[in-house]
């Protein structure tokens, strides 16, 4: 059976903005990224800021072309198809954002915004659609009395709850989720979490669950990929990657949780690597070769600064970019 | 009304001032003192006063009813031309943001630039070796003039509706470039889009006035704001008041639309109508 959603060696490459006498700079986004999503099953997403995860995303829903490589959903190149037919397939392939004061239409009531899939989809379905509507908005604990209403007049957690309603509206295969509870209050985020993970029991939805947050990643993953400056540096099933992590930028994202909301980590190995500040847009420019996190790495030798790691499966089902891997 | 009136006075003034001379230009229509077309030559150059509350022309013509008609004309014109102009500016426009980046992008908004490049007056004079004077010419020399101004105005709003997240979504969908055009940009930037249009109808105006002053825009017996200007120059010495009285019409109506514009844009502007509250 093919893989539900197959990226393979996915690579963007974005040209920054240069004065006149500078030479124009490329800043990879995303290096090479491959991956499989089985029907029903959730990925994780991880990595710090400009890792690549929402260029991913966009590349994962064709709202942006890749320079390298491919996106096939249930076998089917995205980009290979024409645009009429690619707007015929999106049925079966949404996306929840991370901000739902962006991502629904001021102007627009609930209604409307949330038959937007349906439209293109089933177009002429009359009063159907607005039962059909009503039923995502119930399937996602809002009351049809929304409908009328506009996005301003419901709070952050009732607004994601209509970005959720539209993505499944069509009834997908795949959603992928981009920092989806990021922007919500605290005491919502486990709400609208729980509510994720019974739609995908009751749908048999598979996610691709982009996130910073390992706590939020861990509660949902089934499997999960750390991206580091564009590159997969790890690979694995979500719980035995957090319990004992291959590549030492995961143990500092797995430490940088809370301990009251992770899982224990089995510490043979140290020493912890320290805070660093967030990479600026030059240290993200390509560099003359090496290990990506050989600068931050409390690990790292001369090696690593000269020699690249590829993935490397380390043991199974887990694959780690690492020249000294930790497990 | 009194605290609408502090919070935001240039939309009442604008609402007030517009409101009246909409409303003398439609009366205009149906009633005025005197016939504006009629000449009476024993009574010509007469101070204000009488039967005659704004006095006559150096025909005889009675003042307050040339001001009146004349209204009528300049907002006819004003209308006709900034909507044509808003409608292909904003077309122009709209379409540049959807197909952002690429050549149709590029072609259409050099040309825009090409156009704006050109004096309104300057378009008008050409014009007129092409279609000979008239009202036509002025009209569709003031609606060129705009189409860049709404076309720029429009691809800037719309390229930052197409940064959206919404937009985005639109595009998840499966909705086509068009289809969010119609259903996402175009109401997002409705706001901007009118109150530019408020701004231009008041510079219409003026432009119309200018292009009869010149003899280039509304022809005899036509009463023009603009064209009663050029006619009283002669009489400066004799009659001032020829000048003063059309002059006042075009600064008041172009104030009346301005402040209009300027109201409503503090009305639409999210972040100074959230500073309001």
């Amino acid at each position: 059976m093919t893989a539900l959603l197959d990226v393979a060696g996915l690579t963007r490459r974005f040209h920054l903005a240069h004065g006149l006498i500078e030479r124009p700079r490329i800043l990879t986004a995303l290096d090479d990224v491959s991956f499989t999503l089985a029907h029903g099953r959730s990925l994780g997403v991880v990595g710090g800021s400009g890792s690549g995860k929402t260029t991913l995303a966009r590349l994962v829903m064709a709202l942006d072309k890749p320079d390298a490589g491919t996106v096939r959903l249930d076998g089917e190149d995205l980009n290979a198809l024409a645009p009429a037919e690619l707007r015929r397939r999106r049925r079966k392939f949404q996306m929840v954002f991370q901000d739902p004061r962006g991502s629904l239409d001021p102007r627009m009531r609930v209604e409307r915004i949330v038959a937007e899939p349906l439209d293109v989809a089933e177009p002429g379905l009359g009063s159907a659609r607005r039962e059909r509507v009503a039923a995502a908005l119930e399937a996602v604990g809002l009351d049809r009395s929304a409908l009328s209403l506009y996005p301003h007049q419901f709070s952050g957690g009732q607004r994601q709850r209509i970005a959720i309603a539209r993505a499944l509206v069509t009834a997908p295969a795949l959603v992928v989720a981009d920092e989806p509870v990021s922007a919500l209050d605290v005491s919502v985020q486990a709400q609208v979490l729980n509510l994720m993970m019974d739609l995908q029991r009751e749908r048999g939805l598979a996610y691709l669950f982009i996130s910073h947050d390992l706590a939020v990643v861990e509660h949902i993953a089934d499997d999960v990929i750390v991206m580091h400056r564009g590159r997969i540096v790890e690979q694995g099933p979500a719980e035995a990657l957090f319990r004992n992590p291959g590549h030492p930028y995961t143990l500092s994202l797995v430490e940088a949780i809370s301990p009251f909301d992770r899982m224990p980590v089995d510490h043979t190995v140290s020493p912890s690597p320290a805070l660093r500040p967030r990479p600026s847009a030059r240290e993200m420019l390509p560099s003359s070769g090496g290990c990506s996190y050989a600068g931050s790495c409390p690990f790292a030798s001369g090696h690593c600064h000269r020699e690249t790691p590829s993935l490397i499966a380390t043991g199974e089902d887990r694959r780690v970019a690492c020249l000294k891997p930790l497990a | 009304m009194t605290s609408a009136a502090r919070r935001n006075p240039a939309l009442i003034l604008g609402l007030v001032l517009s409101a009246v001379i909409i409303a003398i230009a439609l009366i205009s229509l149906v009633w005025t003192p005197h016939d504006p077309m009629k000449m009476a030559i024993v009574e010509r150059l007469r101070p204000p006063g009488g039967s005659h509350p704004l006095g006559t022309d150096q025909f005889g013509r009675d003042v307050a009813s040339l001001l009146m008609r004349g209204a009528a004309n300049s907002l006819v014109i004003g209308f006709i031309a900034v909507g044509a102009g808003l409608v292909a500016g904003v077309g122009i426009g709209t379409l540049a943001a959807a197909r952002a980046g690429t050549i149709v992008d590029d072609i259409v908004m050099r040309t825009v630039d090409f156009a704006f490049a050109f004096p309104a007056v300057l378009t008008a004079i050409m014009l007129i070796e092409l279609i000979g004077p008239g009202t036509g010419d002025a009209i569709l020399a003031i609606a060129v003039f705009n189409v860049p101004v709404f076309a720029r105005l429009s691809r800037a709003s719309a390229l930052s509706v197409w940064a959206t997240d919404y937009a985005a979504a639109a595009r998840v969908s499966g909705k086509s470039r068009l289809e969010i055009t119609l259903q996402h940009v175009i109401p997002n930037i409705a706001g901007v889009i009118v109150v530019q249009a408020s701004v231009q109808f008041g510079l219409a105006i003026l432009a119309e006035a200018g292009l009869s002053y010149l003899g280039v825009g509304t022809q005899p017996p036509n009463p023009s704001w603009g064209r009663m200007l050029n006619d009283a120059q002669t009489f400066l010495k004799v009659q001032p008041l020829l000048a003063v009285f059309p002059g006042l019409a075009i600064a008041l109506t172009v104030l009346a639309f301005n402040s209009l514009g300027d109201g409503l844009n503090r009305l639409v502007d999210p972040k100074q109508r959230d500073a309001g509250r």
